[in-house]
């Protein structure tokens, strides 16, 4: 591997059996990121890329935690054509396309799904930094053009890339038109878990893991045997699992991520967990074998010397490059792995159940000592209490946040000072998010003193988001329950009310002149007319059955 | 044989091992109480773990657990003890009438239990002991239908046979904790055929039927079911596999096996098995199935004259007296 500069940008080229391919990597991802303009670095990728849509060559964008990569593929031309554009494209970004290419994220974020394991970085790191990967791309729809050029201006440098070449060199007349600027350093991890190992229970029936070791060949290799161990508890003897995925990612900060996960059909969720959880237990109890250790290395090894593996290392040596971290080399890699010894792959063993944190199916794991990540607030924010008019939770509103407060006394507050986005929806329901992963939804037509307002003038400049329609609530979110009631100034009553009154009062009438005519005819004081008063007395009850319907049904809705 | 008189109500009476296990845990020499567990972890080695761990002090368990956490007797003892002091808080009564309290001290005792014999079969996934015990957390902490099974594959994978263990997997089947009376029966008499002729197993399938028993609203209910033919044939067969087999062995937990033969085939009108299993019996009251009637020692006395006068008496009032007796 050579180490060379390309119009300023720190270059490595490493030769290749395969095709010729780049990628200029930019130290700015998902993870730099914030709530209320989550999505803007993806954003950016495709504004970049659009004008070389057309091209014959294959070409690519990818918006990582903390990396963005444009990608090419081709011979020394195709190589030189694309970058002189995509580094042209992105010092001026066409933000007249803005509208445009968020409905094309929207599209691709709606089909691309969610992964099983989507939530586990909200759950360690709240509503920021690493933790912004689990949320939707909610910034989408608050991004300006000066936000994008902004974006760009602070990341999209030349003091702030690295390029990657697999081939023979750098081809002649490669050209990168990037401004000046300076090296973003990864953002600093946050957490929202007290203790560990901990758990949360997911929405589905599956089991997975992630912990935070610092990175080192033990730990890779310690991620292998993790591997093994679940693949033959799981699928191998228990025949439970189709899926058992390990993988080791470092951080950019001397860390690295250790993730497991295993599928389950429902009715086996609670078989995939419990040995899901038996494999760590031995995985910490005990040091693994000689024998099953040098297994291990030799996956890890075979891994790290596949054929052109110093071509397909370079995206990873790049990433080393951008966060300031020394660069490896296969060979030495190999050697390193195959001088791991048990007592290391334990430490990391022990590192991992230190930082451990669980998805499990619905029931959790506290029975297996893994303490329950916070799902509540300690304290509501005082200020004025507003009780709804139907079910729902009490809400408190002052400068300094906002609670909801359910029926069992479970509070979830979001402070303002902590508060990573408020979404606007046009239904006038309010959905805070804080910091902390802890999710408010406020729906300001069930209470009778409430109104959104009341949240938005306090929202702190550039967190309101305004939504087009009801978003997918996360997870983690509180069941919410649609309303479709306009928010007022005052209390109005809704429609469904005025019908109910309109039914209370012609059965009042009805039933009263019906009544009025029987003591009147009982009395001799009127004709007896029969059938008359029959009919009064009918359309009277029909009238007031469907009175007493309507009202019990208004009484009970949320 | 010893003397039909007196009876015995100290299960370790009957097993020498057990009272040589009890004396060394009285007097805290560890070393003594894993000699006599030493050998092959049979069935009997987890009887024996489990009626010491109810009368051994805690504190003694712990430390001993604590110091060597890959012993894995120490493990299992101290496991299946807090399984024990957990569900003598919550009682063996039906869930309806246990309080919320009573249920949360019972899931903190077996989440701690659990803890212990979770670690325990970390360091040794072959402890049939820590496995029988780590059924019977699986069911009080609800941990759900296939979460059991994959922790009977583990007893199974080490010993086929365990009919502890089976008999915590068989109570996992039956009714009252979410289970089937077919899936019940089947799972009885699929043991004891698996296991060799005059072993223990037949026991689960008499057990089966005294659960069922248990649960029919009447004595008439109760007699009219355990007087079909295919049932009285069914206990036969069991009893002829097992308690009245040659092979039969006389190893711990083999007074329970013979108690409740004696007690269901009575029930059944099959008074001359009865008999001969009483016979077998002894002066030796169990803990199970006797232990969970108000007077252990009267009834055993009531069905045992039952059997040997051999004059079927309107069983249904003495059933319904005394019901089916808890576990």
């Amino acid at each position: 591997m050579i180490r060379t500069e390309v119009d300023g940008v720190p270059t490595l080229v490493a030769p290749t059996v395969g095709p010729r391919r780049a990628g200029l990597v930019f130290r700015v991802g998902q993870a730099d990121e914030t709530l209320a303009r989550r999505g803007i670095t993806h954003l950016v990728e495709h504004l970049a890329l659009h004008p070389i849509g057309g091209s014959a060559y294959h070409h690519n964008g990818s918006t990582g935690l903390t990396t963005t990569t444009f990608y090419v593929q081709g011979d020394d031309a195709d190589l030189v054509d694309f970058l002189d554009r995509v580094t042209r494209s992105l010092t001026e970004p066409d933000t007249g396309r803005l509208a445009t290419e968020r409905d094309v994220l929207r599209t691709e974020e709606h089909s691309r799904g969610n992964g099983p394991t989507r939530d586990l970085p909200l759950w360690r790191y709240g509503a920021r930094g690493y933790g912004l990967v689990s949320y939707p791309e909610w910034g989408l729809h608050a991004i300006t053009p000066d936000d994008v050029r902004d974006w760009v201006a602070a990341h999209f440098t030349r003091d702030n890339a690295v390029l990657w070449i697999a081939g023979d060199g750098v081809p002649a007349g490669l050209r990168l038109h990037l401004p000046p600027g300076r090296r973003t350093p990864v953002p600093a991890p946050t957490s929202t878990l007290p203790v560990a190992p901990a758990f949360f229970a997911g929405a589905g029936p599956h089991t997975a893991l992630d912990a935070v070791v610092p990175e080192s060949p033990a730990a890779l290799v310690c991620a292998h045997l993790l591997q093994r161990r679940l693949h033959k508890a799981l699928r191998l003897d228990g025949g439970l699992s189709y899926t058992t995925a390990v993988e080791y990612a470092e951080r950019g900060d001397g860390q690295a991520v250790i993730s497991a996960y295993a599928d389950a059909l429902p009715d086996k969720q609670g078989a995939v967990l419990g040995g899901f959880v038996d494999v760590l237990g031995a995985l910490f109890a005990v040091p693994v074998t000689d024998a099953e250790l040098a297994t291990a290395v030799s996956t890890a090894v075979r891994e790290a010397s596949l054929p052109d593996a110093a071509a397909n290392e370079l995206p990873t040596q790049a990433f080393r490059l951008l966060t300031g971290r020394p660069l490896g080399s296969a060979g030495s890699e190999v050697a390193d792995l195959g001088a791991v010894t048990a007592g290391e792959a334990h430490a990391v063993a022990q590192a991992v159940r230190a930082t451990a944190l669980l998805m499990t199916p619905p029931g959790g794991a506290q029975w297996a000592g893994y303490a329950p990540a916070p799902t509540t607030s300690d304290a509501t924010v005082g200020g004025r209490v507003h009780v709804p008019t139907g079910g729902g939770p009490r809400i408190h509103v002052s400068d300094a946040g906002v609670s909801a407060v359910d029926a069992e006394g479970k509070i979830a507050t979001v402070r303002f000072a902590d508060c990573a986005v408020v979404l606007a929806n046009p239904d006038g329901s309010r959905v805070l998010v804080g910091h902390d992963g802890m999710v408010v939804v406020v729906e300001p037509a069930r209470y009778g003193d409430l109104y959104a307002g009341m949240i938005d003038r306090r929202v702190p400049a550039g967190l309101l988001v305004p939504m087009p329609g009801r978003p997918p609530s996360p997870d983690s979110t509180p069941a919410a329950t649609p309303a479709s009631r306009p928010a007022g100034r005052l209390w109005r009553p809704a429609p469904a009310w005025l019908r109910v009154a309109a039914l209370g009062l012609v059965t009042l009438v009805v039933g009263g002149a019906a009544l009025a005519y029987t003591v009147a005819m009982i009395a001799g004081v009127a004709q007896v007319r029969v059938l008359g008063l029959l009919g009064g007395w009918l359309v009277a009850g029909w009238v007031g059955r469907a009175f007493l319907r309507a009202w019990s049904a208004e009484r009970v809705r949320p | 044989m010893p003397p039909a008189e007196p009876l015995v109500v100290d299960d370790s009476a009957a097993s020498p091992d057990l009272a040589a296990l009890r004396r060394a845990l009285d007097v805290r020499d560890w070393d003594t109480a894993t000699g006599v567990l030493a050998g092959p972890r049979t069935d009997a080695r987890t009887m024996l773990i489990r009626w010491a761990a109810r009368d051994a002090d805690l504190d003694f368990l712990r430390k001993v657990h604590e110091s060597d956490p890959a012993d894995s007797t120490a493990g299992a003892m101290l496991g299946e003890r807090l399984v024990l002091d957990a569900w003598a808080i919550r009682t063996t009564r039906r869930a309806r009438h246990v309080s919320q309290a009573q249920f949360d001290a019972f899931h903190t005792g077996l989440a701690e239990a659990e803890q212990v014999l979770a670690a325990t079969a970390a360091h040794d996934p072959a402890d049939p002991a820590v496995w029988t015990s780590r059924l019977k957390t699986a069911r009080g902490l609800e941990l759900g239908e296939a979460e059991t099974h994959r922790r009977y594959a583990a007893l199974a994978a080490v010993d086929p046979h365990h009919t502890s263990g089976q008999w915590q997997l068989l109570q996992r089947l039956c009714p009252k904790w979410g289970g089937s009376l077919e899936a019940m029966h089947a799972f009885a008499r699929e043991c004891m055929l698996a296991a060799p002729e005059g072993a223990h197993a037949g026991f689960l399938v008499a057990d089966a039927y005294l659960e069922e028993v248990g649960d029919l609203p009447d004595a008439a209910a109760q007699s009219r079911f355990l007087g079909h033919r295919s049932v009285r044939a069914a206990l036969r067969e069991a009893a002829e596999r097992s308690v009245l087999h040659p092979a039969f062995p006389r190893t711990p937990g083999w007074v329970q096996v013979a108690g409740t033969f004696g007690m269901i085939l009575t029930y059944a009108g099959e008074l001359d098995l009865a008999h001969r299993t009483f016979q077998l019996v002894g002066p030796w009251v169990s803990a199970y199935p006797w232990g969970g009637t108000a007077d252990p020692v009267g009834y055993f006395r009531r069905i045992r004259a039952e059997s040997a006068t051999g004059r079927q008496r309107a069983a249904a009032t003495l059933r319904r007296a005394l019901g089916r007796p808890p576990r």
